[in-house]
């Protein structure tokens, strides 16, 4: 058994428990809240329009970061049992069983968020405004984040048949662990991949009350939020599920089984450049403004400034 | 988009319906575009189900929407078979557009440049 291996990661799971909670403590005060609704509505380059909205953002903010912190921590203590596992002494216990508890209850708190709570709630006597056409996950997602899933599982199907191959021809070339590994994250992947397009339809089809555009526009950046973190914790399982595929399948000891190890990490980070974008400050998709804020108006012209 | 105020005078069912004929004729809803279910878009506006309903069987009725069993309600294509088929060619070419992540206002010049270059050829 490899006792270095086991205490480093009992060792990097008891400091995220750590930060876990002293970020938990940092982040759910109504100060912090404000700050990251602010923060959220330069990001988008989305207004506030009056402060009872913004009042309702930075509420939303609060309790998305709370309820995601919480779930983040209790994954996390989920995860310590794997570490009696032969999994606990592998160098990629933390990407392969901590990851997935920390990543999966994290989607899930955006998605029962969304389920469960209405952002605005417009007074019975004030206007209503609602989309005359019934909006698709491509109205809020664009034609790029919305393939990369399914290219992904492709890519999976492949590593799976080619393991399924080289198992029942040469067995003694794959590890045990990698495999117990492969097949365990492919199975969380396969299972989210059936099952998020279910979930994004929950989503959709909930209704959407709202006064005014830019209301709209906000439900609809939760929105968009909740599609984009299930979208992209989908492809993160599945990426990770390729690279342990990919370590399983190298010859031991040659070049590629080195590359190979590095491939877990970028099946984690590669999709968070797609759907967070290189820098994290994606806006949303044009159709999802307001009409007066799509096209960018130059500073001191009057004639296109929004009244 | 459409508004329903409440302390207009005219009835929502009379706002829905004429908001939906506005959006059709205006091109804002394009041909074969689907429209949100009767549930859903009564709830969006904070009205009965029953108005939405009535509203989407008037327009019906009136071949300005069409309804397709368990795919949903949908805005008519037109009668005449050249038009169907211009409105089918139009609404692929916005969805391309909207894949592509082009300009409307681009993609119309290149149209447009197109329609007049092809009319030059055959003048």
């Amino acid at each position: 058994m490899d006792r270095t291996t086991l205490s480093f990661n009992i060792a990097f799971m008891a400091i995220s428990a750590v930060v876990l909670l002293v970020v938990l403590v940092a982040m759910t005060g109504r100060a912090s809240s404000y700050r990251r609704a602010d923060a959220m509505s330069r990001r988008l380059r989305l207004p506030y329009g009056t402060a009872a909205t913004r009042d309702v953002i930075a509420a939303r903010t609060r309790r998305t970061t709370t309820w995601a912190l919480l779930a983040a921590f209790v994954g996390l203590c989920a995860a310590v049992p794997l570490l009696t596992t032969p999994l606990g002494n592998e160098s990629y216990f933390l990407l392969i069983a901590v990851l997935p508890c920390i990543l999966l209850p994290t989607a899930a708190v955006h998605v029962v968020l969304n389920l469960r709570e209405r952002l605005f709630h417009p007074a019975p006597d004030v206007p209503r405004i609602a989309r005359l056409t019934r909006m698709s996950l491509r109205d809020y997602l664009g034609p790029a984040r919305l393939r990369a899933p399914w290219v992904l599982a492709a890519l999976l199907a492949v590593i799976v048949v080619a393991i399924v191959a080289t198992w029942s021809a040469a067995p003694e070339r794959l590890a045990a662990t990698s495999v117990v590994a492969f097949t365990v994250v492919t199975a969380i992947a396969v299972l989210l991949q059936a099952a998020r397009p279910i979930l994004d339809r929950l989503v959709l089809d909930r209704p959407q009350p709202a006064a005014d555009t830019l209301e709209l526009a906000w439900d609809d950046a939760f929105r968009t939020e909740t599609l984009s973190s299930l979208a992209l914790v989908t492809c993160q399982l599945t990426g990770l599920a390729i690279g342990i595929g990919m370590i399983a399948l190298a010859t031991p000891g040659s070049l590629w089984a080195a590359l190979a190890t590095q491939l877990p990490t970028w099946g984690v980070i590669a999709p968070q450049l797609v759907y967070l974008g290189w820098n994290g400050q994606r806006p949303l998709l044009p159709a999802l403004y307001p009409e007066w804020l799509r096209t960018p108006v130059p500073v001191g012209d009057p004639e296109r400034s929004p009244a | 988009m459409i508004v329903i105020d409440p302390s207009s005078p005219v009835p929502p069912f009379e706002q829905l319906r004429a908001g939906l004929m506005d959006a059709v004729t205006s091109g804002e809803l394009a041909a074969g575009e689907r429209l949100p279910t009767v549930r859903r878009l009564a709830e969006d506006l904070g009205i009965a189900p029953g108005t939405v309903a009535r509203a989407y069987r008037e327009l019906e009725t009136a071949g300005i929407i069409e309804t397709r069993g368990r795919n949903g309600t949908f805005v008519a294509f037109d009668a005449d078979p050249a038009r169907q088929q211009l409105q089918r060619a139009a609404a692929a070419f916005a969805e391309q557009v909207r894949d592509l992540r082009l300009d409307a206002d681009e993609a119309l010049a290149v149209v447009t440049a197109a329609l007049r270059s092809s009319g030059a050829a055959t003048a």
